[in-house]
């Protein structure tokens, strides 16, 4: 299972924040960064190097079952970072129902994730 | 960084795919990927990466376009995910007429402004980006991937599987 290291498996039941999309965020900064950070009313500031890699899931906003639960989601990522420039995005996600049938099937998941990520697709 | 605005200064002007940037176009039948790279002063409209980029500016974009083909989910997804280069004589939409993309990576140097999805801010250096968002509603499959040093290596799936 090495070789799955730096992939990160995904099944997620947990609640994000006020999101309205499941979300899937590198983002790596050399240099000066400033940006406002609404939900503490403060700045933030970089200097020199930065790197966050994060998944935000958000709550239901509708329905009268599952409303405030958190959206179903199972997924395979691979993200790949070499210094600044060379960047590797991949995911396999299923949401909603069929991300519980795929998260019962864990063998085809994982036959999608190696044929994507270990061997470019083929 | 002064290299970077440098060449901002020499280059020319882009405004999404339209002025001096290179364009690459990809598609299969469920989405469309529009690749940009760009010297000088680059402004993005949409509005999950909006921004201005005084410098270099590399960009992916990954556009769905018909979630509902025909599939049968994630068996199938890696072989359909193929995307293929668009013929340069074929009629295309410009990226403004694609809506709002469901993923993108970007790698841009010198400085940049940016108003997308992620909020403000300024960078002034280098800076490297990938983001996917899937919409709360939606219910299926959904593959990308995509290697910033690997132009034309991309792959987008995307299935809604409704009950």
């Amino acid at each position: 299972m090495k070789k799955w290291k730096g992939m990160m498996v995904v099944v997620l039941m947990m609640g994000g924040c006020q999101a309205t999309h499941v979300v899937y965020v590198h983002d790596a900064v050399l240099g000066i960064d400033v940006s406002p950070v609404p939900s503490q009313g403060t700045m933030k500031f970089v200097l020199g190097y930065d790197r966050e890699t994060f998944a935000l899931v958000p709550r239901h906003t509708e329905g009268e079952t599952n409303k405030g639960e958190a959206m179903s989601v199972t997924g395979v990522s691979r993200v790949k970072v070499t210094g600044m420039h060379d960047v590797t995005f991949g995911h396999v996600i299923a949401t909603g129902k069929p991300a519980v049938g795929v998260a019962k099937d864990g063998s085809g998941l994982k036959d999608v994730a190696e044929r994507l990520f270990e061997k470019g697709g083929k | 960084m002064v290299f970077c605005v440098a060449m901002g200064m020499c280059g020319g002007c882009a405004v999404n795919d339209v002025g001096l940037v290179r364009v690459g176009r990809y598609e299969n039948e469920m989405g469309h990927v529009v690749e940009l790279d760009a010297v000088g002063i680059h402004l993005i409209t949409n509005r999950s990466d909006g921004g201005l980029t005084i410098g270099r500016s590399h960009r992916v974009y990954f556009f769905a376009k018909n979630v509902e083909a025909a599939g049968a989910g994630i068996g199938e997804a890696v072989d359909r995910s193929v995307m293929k280069a668009v013929a340069k004589d074929k009629a295309i939409k410009r990226m403004g007429e694609l809506g709002e993309p469901m993923a993108w990576m970007s790698r841009s140097e010198g400085v940049m402004f940016r108003t997308g999805s992620g909020g403000v801010g300024l960078t002034v250096g280098a800076r490297t980006h990938a983001e996917m968002r899937i919409a709360e509603k939606f219910e299926g499959v959904v593959v990308v991937y995509g290697e910033m040093d690997r132009p034309g290596g991309y792959r987008f799936y995307v299935k809604e599987i409704k009950p």
